[in-house]
């Protein structure tokens, strides 16, 4: 199968254009995973279904983004029931025998919503390159509270660009550790920082995500993220981070944050 | 008696528990970020010894920021200021006139070694002493907020973006 994007939609079962059925925002994912694999399958079971088969670390990212976060995409997506998730990986094409990898790292995503949008530019290669450059030449920057870096304007404008895909894509490569430490910290607290609902769902489910790290500056730096974000959804998170914190100055932190978005709990129910 | 304070950064400092690699004497390498000199001089504040002002300090130095964000402190016991180090009181340009006037210094003359013998007595005598602090960015709205109400700081002089993110914190 070749791995060129135009190819890859074997037009026979092309039951009706995919812009139909699912919505933009997954399309989007859609063009980012197909370009991090460089090769991946399409099945089309049904008018709502479709399988995707994309590497074993993006496929654990898209399946825990989606079943952790409230789908806060593009106005064609009600809410986070509308995929479902499963291993299931379905062939109906003898010839695209997935390998033992693709099968263990396939999700099938149901999607009960349907768009009638324009088909958007899926193939667009450009967030990949855009987001590893920004991460790599911001190496060395010393960045300072109260300020904006070079590296945070960039990051800002990059998520408001390309939504959730950067948030993936940034969530891919600080999970597999390809990012600086300091910068990573730094992109965390700017994650917390933007004002973008499209991507709100998804930067939290990476704050909170983060908080599990082994390096102190990344927990430090997705704590401060949500507590910028001041959403009470991070709070469940933040608690139970905190009784793990073995760094004392972290832990206490937490709490604190824990105690203002409690505080802030407090304000908005009286 | 009382302390003198530095504003840190603290994911470069809350890390070093393991100075199993350190030599005797020596300090880890990233705090010095945090020593950075203009004109061989470094921006500190005094704090009284019952810490009274620290919070008023905390503010007005939030107020000469372009957004509002956390405070990270460190604050060494000024007994323990290395002999040789210079400090000169200088008034700083916050928002907050009394706290520009009366609290802020300049350690001045400083060199290669002053500056590591500095970052040493601070990690020593105030990190390890757990003298280290963090005044989030919400908390600093509300002291800048508190410090307004009282006239302590002028909020004319602050900057646009720094006033649309203390509205914003509710």
């Amino acid at each position: 199968m070749s791995s060129h994007p135009s190819t890859l939609l074997d037009k026979t079962e092309k039951e009706a254009p995919l812009s139909e059925l699912l919505p933009q925002s997954i399309l989007k994912l859609l063009a980012l995973f197909l370009y991090g694999q460089g090769k991946i399958y399409f099945q089309l079971p049904t008018a709502t279904q479709f399988v995707l088969a994309l590497d074993k670390s993006r496929a654990t990212l898209l399946r825990s983004a989606l079943a952790n976060s409230h789908w806060s995409g593009s106005s064609n997506t009600k809410n986070p029931t509308d995929f479902l998730i499963s291993d299931e990986f379905v062939s109906r094409d003898k010839t695209l025998k997935p390998t033992a990898e693709t099968t263990n790292s396939s999700i099938k995503i149901v999607c009960s919503h349907t768009s009638s949008t324009e088909l958007p530019i899926i193939w667009n290669l450009e967030p990949l390159n855009e987001i590893e450059i920004l991460f790599e030449t911001a190496r060395g920057e010393v960045f300072e509270y109260g300020a904006e870096s070079s590296f945070s304007k960039d990051l800002v404008s990059i998520v408001q660009k390309y939504g959730n895909v950067a948030i993936l894509e940034i969530a891919n490569l600080m999970i597999h550790g390809k990012v600086d430490l300091d910068v990573a910290h730094e992109a965390l607290r700017w994650l917390g920082r933007v004002r973008d609902t499209d991507t709100h769902g998804f930067r939290l489910w990476l704050l909170k995500h983060c908080l599990s790290s082994s390096s102190a500056k990344v927990r430090d730096g997705a704590i401060q993220g949500l507590a910028f974000l001041g959403d009470l959804a991070g709070k469940p998170a933040l608690a139970e981070a905190a009784q793990r914190e073995k760094n004392i100055f972290l832990r206490t932190y937490m709490e604190k944050v824990v105690a203002t978005l409690d505080q802030k709990k407090q304000w908005a129910s009286s | 008696m009382g302390f003198i304070l530095r504003m840190i950064t603290g994911s470069r400092w809350y890390d070093l528990d393991d100075d199993s690699w350190v030599p005797s004497g020596d300090i880890h390498g990233d705090p010095l970020s945090d020593f950075r000199t203009r004109e061989n001089v470094l921006s500190v504040w005094f704090i009284e010894n019952d810490k009274s002002n620290l919070e008023r300090v905390a503010a007005a130095y939030a107020t000469s920021r372009g957004k509002l964000d956390q405070i990270d402190f460190v604050l060494l016991p000024d007994n323990l200021l290395p002999p040789d180090i210079q400090m000169k009181a200088v008034v700083a340009k916050t928002c907050d006139k009394i706290a520009n006037e009366c609290w802020h210094r300049d350690l001045v003359q400083l060199t290669g070694q002053r500056i590591v013998a500095l970052a040493r007595q601070f990690y020593r005598e105030g990190y390890k002493k757990e003298e280290m602090g963090r005044y989030d960015h919400s908390y600093i709205a509300t002291l800048i907020k508190q410090g307004i109400e009282r006239s302590e700081i002028d909020p004319k002089r602050l900057s646009a973006t720094l006033r649309t993110d203390i509205e914003s914190v509710a």
